[in-house]
């Protein structure tokens, strides 16, 4: 596989990570039953993050790498709307929509 | 007319130097942990991706990668010290200023290109975090 895919491929997948990391955080705040649980599933999450990230910083630019990992707040938004119920405004729908297409340039000129 | 401060009020008012200096420094350390976390990648075997257990070896024998981890840490803590003194949909666009000291000292120091391109998607990720900060939300308001 094209090295350079394979590392905004997985900075993708970190920005899903992020997402998952935040939305059990999330979960341990309104779970206190369950939340070391919750605490735990997200600390792996992070730590597995980390580790993705280290690879894609292998393969790719970091300035690129980094600014990409503005996904995260798209990946947030749409787990926390079919997860958590929350919803998003017209407001957070552009700016989520600004963010992809410039996801999109920064991952074209990788 | 009351000592606490409209909102309108709060938000022309000077802002406290303390706060300022966690933006910046929060600027900066972010811009510390992608550089010296790139720069410490880049010492990792070229099959790193491919060779999970041989990478991982390389990152505990690496001083840089502890660098990395003292950085974050560092920035974390700053992080909740700026929360302290504002609000994330304040503090979080101004920090997404990172996006471009980011590449401007990954452009000096690791000669990374600044096309027209990255800088046009850069814009668009600012205006974007810009306009999602500025959403309302369900945040608890500070007693």
């Amino acid at each position: 596989m094209n090295r350079t895919l394979l590392g905004l491929g997985l900075i993708i997948v970190c920005a899903v990570i992020e997402g998952l990391a935040q939305i059990a955080w999330k979960t341990a705040s309104v779970r206190p039953d369950r939340s070391r649980l919750w605490i735990g599933l997200g600390v792996v999450a992070y730590g597995t993050e980390i580790a993705l990230y280290t690879l894609a910083l292998t393969l790719v630019d970091v300035s690129v790498a980094f600014a990409m990992g503005s996904l995260s707040f798209v990946s947030v938004a749409i787990l926390s709307r079919l997860l958590l119920g929350e919803r998003i405004s017209w407001m957070r729908g552009a700016g989520l929509l600004l963010i992809l297409t410039g996801v999109a340039l920064m991952g074209g000129e990788a | 007319m009351g000592s606490d401060p409209t909102p309108s009020a709060a938000a022309t008012r000077k802002l406290p130097t303390r706060l300022v200096l966690g933006l910046i420094a929060a600027i900066v350390l972010d811009t510390a942990v992608q550089t010296v976390w790139k720069r410490a990648a880049l010492t990792l075997p070229a099959d790193a991706a491919t060779d999970p257990v041989g990478a991982a070896r390389a990152v505990l024998a690496r001083p840089l990668f502890l660098a990395v981890a003292v950085l974050i840490g560092l920035q974390m803590v700053n992080w909740l010290k700026v929360l302290d003194d504002a609000d994330v949909s304040y503090a979080l666009p101004i920090t997404a200023l990172s996006y471009v000291s980011v590449a401007a000292v990954s452009a000096v120091w690791l000669h990374e290109a600044v096309t027209p391109g990255r800088i046009a998607g850069m814009v668009l990720i600012l205006a974007g975090v810009f306009l999602v900060s500025r959403t309302d939300h369900n945040t608890l308001p500070a007693r």
